[in-house]
């Protein structure tokens, strides 16, 4: 079994606290909020199986991911994105499921 | 977003803060980057896709541009190349930003005009690092600009200041002043400059001086020597200085104002309709030639003196060749330019096919001028070297013109004086008089308008004076055209050889009612010259000067021994010289 990825790295979390001062919360927030909006963006284009919609879903959540030391979910986003480009629905909704998961972990460790 | 220019974490900051512009569909990254960017000290604009990033750009004029590749609405590659386009002349640094690792993938982000990329997630070092280099980019390309700009600006000057330059040396050095129907011309120039200059001036008696001249080099330089020569051949001409005068001076002129190196070949011309002769002049130009009626060659003159400024005073040799000229008879003349022309081949157009083409126009010599134009633009497309082209027709006689010296204001005074003025054999050998009689005659305002009739009078006087008086030569000589070139070398060998003898003049002006009367005395210390020659009309060369004298005055008397002649010449106020 692959060694789990961190929920978050504590290394970028700081980094950004320093970087964000006071707008530190804003920014946990604004992950959150577009989280959730991503989260039903790729549930439906899911459903649809409009699978442009879900790569490029996936693309640009993969990356404030990764910008926010999300590991788990940076992984799982990328294995969306894979699984969008040859189309294939099976590893399509397995990588959805384990992105609500994810995120679903991440949640409350997005602490000020 | 809020902008902050807080304190520096980063070491080295930037020293001018950039606007930055960021296209990012996510509003984490745009958040993290725009701070990223802020913390820097530079000025942050956000736009979450294509189409608000261009709005962006117009509106605030960003000095740097992060662009997400794909974005809904407007991709980073759509909104790049707009961006691109807007730009026009000046660089403005697109940097893409992307999770994208695939070649194809990067390279189209550089087809779209990106100049490089930044990976997600960002990495402040790299992005500082970024920004940084696209600055000093973007400063050398200002920088390169302005340069350029500048240069421009450089240069539209100086053209100007060498157009102005242009318009005061035409007024000096060609012959645009000069609007003789014997005269044809053509100058030709390569570049604004032209080392060529073409001269011509009436002389007080009514012939005409005509200076050809190549300055060596080109352009400017070149050119401006052109100014003292053409001062000093305009104003001898005027006040009635022949050739040798005139070659002296400009030799010696120069000779001083020169550097070593530049010099001016020339070619000097009198024409003397008067007495039908011509006088040549050449140093360092072609072979002029002198044609008859029929366009068959009568002589050569070729270059046997060393161009002016090249020979110090001693060895300058101002004497020119003397020869007849009929009226229809024409002279040419031309600077290298001409021989030296060169084809699409290379080969010179040549002194061979000169001369050959010449030839061909026997039985029709006024076509020459233009024909010899066409054969040189049909042997080559656009000369390299100035082109100076010169064509004199001898007319019959004329009046001389009226007015030739510039009138000035002056009090009507210095009316009612005598004059007498004796040259001795010193002065004789090295002057000519008659400027310095002329310009006495000029104190007075109303013999200004006769200063062509009076100028010839005294002309003819003085030669009759020093020619058959002092030097004793037989003017019958002169009554064929090798006879001429003997007589005039004959004069020269005895003028340079004269120790004894003198010539004196006396000018003598009476004011009367209506105007005044100017006698003129002249005796010469020779044996006496018997003036029955002066009253036949000869078909040569000789004796037609008295008649021309005995024309413009009122009164010639000879005394009994024949060496002094008495000349009255009467002029009224209100009447201009032509009636």
């Amino acid at each position: 079994m692959p060694e789990r990825l961190m929920d978050i790295d504590p290394a970028v979390q700081n980094a950004l606290r320093e970087l964000m001062q006071e707008d530190y919360p804003l920014l946990l927030e604004t992950f959150s909020k577009d989280a959730v909006a991503r989260l039903g963006r790729l549930r439906s284009s899911l459903d649809t199986h409009d699978w442009d919609d879900f790569r490029q879903t996936a693309h640009s959540f993969k990356g404030s991911c990764g910008n926010m030391g999300a590991l788990a979910l940076h992984q799982a986003c990328e294995e969306a994105e894979c699984a969008a480009l040859v189309k294939d629905v099976q590893a399509a909704h397995r990588s959805f499921d384990k992105i609500r998961q994810g995120f679903q972990r991440l949640a409350p460790q997005l602490v000020i | 977003m809020a902008v902050h220019r807080p304190q520096g974490l980063v070491s080295d900051q930037q020293s001018s803060p950039l606007k930055v512009l960021i296209a990012d569909d996510n509003p984490t990254d745009r958040m993290i980057l725009g701070r990223l960017v802020a913390r820097l000290g530079h000025q942050v604009f956000s736009a979450e896709n294509g189409l608000e990033a261009l709005v962006q750009f117009s509106a605030h004029q960003p000095d740097l541009v992060l662009l997400d590749a794909l974005m809904p609405v407007m991709d980073g590659f759509e909104a790049a190349r707009r961006m691109k386009l807007q730009s026009g002349e000046n660089l403005i640094p697109i940097i893409f930003l992307t999770s994208l690792t695939e070649t194809g993938a990067l390279v189209k982000c550089l087809e779209a005009g990106g100049d490089d990329f930044l990976t997600k997630p960002y990495n402040p070092v790299i992005l500082q690092a970024k920004i940084q280099a696209f600055n000093r980019m973007q400063d050398m390309h200002q920088t390169l600009q302005d340069q350029r700009d500048l240069l421009s600006q450089q240069h539209e000057r100086l053209l100007r200041e060498q157009e102005l330059a242009k318009i005061i040396y035409d007024r000096v050095a060609h012959a645009g002043s000069l609007d003789a129907d014997n005269v044809r011309y053509v100058q030709t120039a390569f570049a604004m400059f032209n080392g060529d200059i073409l001269l011509a001036a009436y002389k007080p008696s009514g012939g005409m001086h005509i200076l050809l001249g190549d300055f060596t080099g080109h352009g400017l330089s070149a050119a401006i020597g052109a100014m003292p020569l053409a001062e000093v051949f305009y104003s001898m001409t005027a006040r009635g200085f022949n050739l040798r005068d005139i070659l002296l001076e400009a030799n010696n002129k120069l000779s001083r104002i020169l550097p070593v190196g530049i010099f001016c070949c020339a070619v000097l011309i009198e024409v003397n309709p008067d007495k039908g002769l011509i006088e040549v002049w050449n140093g360092g130009l072609p072979e002029v030639l002198l044609l008859d009626r029929h366009g068959e060659l009568l002589h050569r003159v070729p270059s046997t003196h060393l161009p002016l400024a090249v020979a110090s005073a001693e060895r300058f040799d101002p004497i020119p060749v003397v020869l007849p000229m009929a009226p229809g008879e024409r002279l040419l003349c031309w600077t290298d330019g001409v021989i030296e022309s060169r084809n699409q081949a290379g080969e010179e157009f040549g002194e061979e096919r000169l001369a050959e083409f010449i030839s061909r126009y026997e039985k029709h010599p006024q076509a020459i001028f233009d024909g010899l134009l066409e054969a040189l633009e049909a042997f080559h497309g656009s000369p390299e070297d100035d082109i100076s082209l010169l064509e004199v027709v001898m007319q019959p006689c004329k009046a001389p013109p009226a007015t030739l010296l510039h009138e000035d204001v002056r009090h009507l005074d210095a009316q009612d004086w005598q004059l007498a003025y004796t040259f001795r054999a010193a002065s004789i050998r090295e002057h000519n008089p008659l400027p310095f009689l002329i310009k006495v005659l000029m104190e007075v305002p109303g013999l200004r308008s006769h200063a062509g009739r009076l100028f010839t009078i005294l002309s003819e006087l003085y030669s009759n004076a020093l020619e058959h008086g002092l030097l004793q030569l037989d003017s019958s000589l002169k009554l064929d055209s090798r006879g001429f070139t003997r007589y005039y070398l004959e004069r020269n060998r005895r003028l340079a050889a004269l120790q004894d003898g003198w010539v004196r003049v006396v000018l003598d002006h009476r004011p009367d009612v209506a105007g005044g009367a100017l006698t003129i005395e002249m005796e010469d210390s020779g044996e006496g010259f018997v003036e029955h020659n002066a009253t036949k009309v000869h078909e040569g060369y000789a004796g037609r000067g008295l008649a021309l004298v005995r024309a413009l005055s009122e009164d010639l008397r000879f005394n009994v021994k024949g060496n002094k002649v008495t000349v009255v010449f009467v002029w009224q106020l209100g009447h201009t010289a032509s009636s």
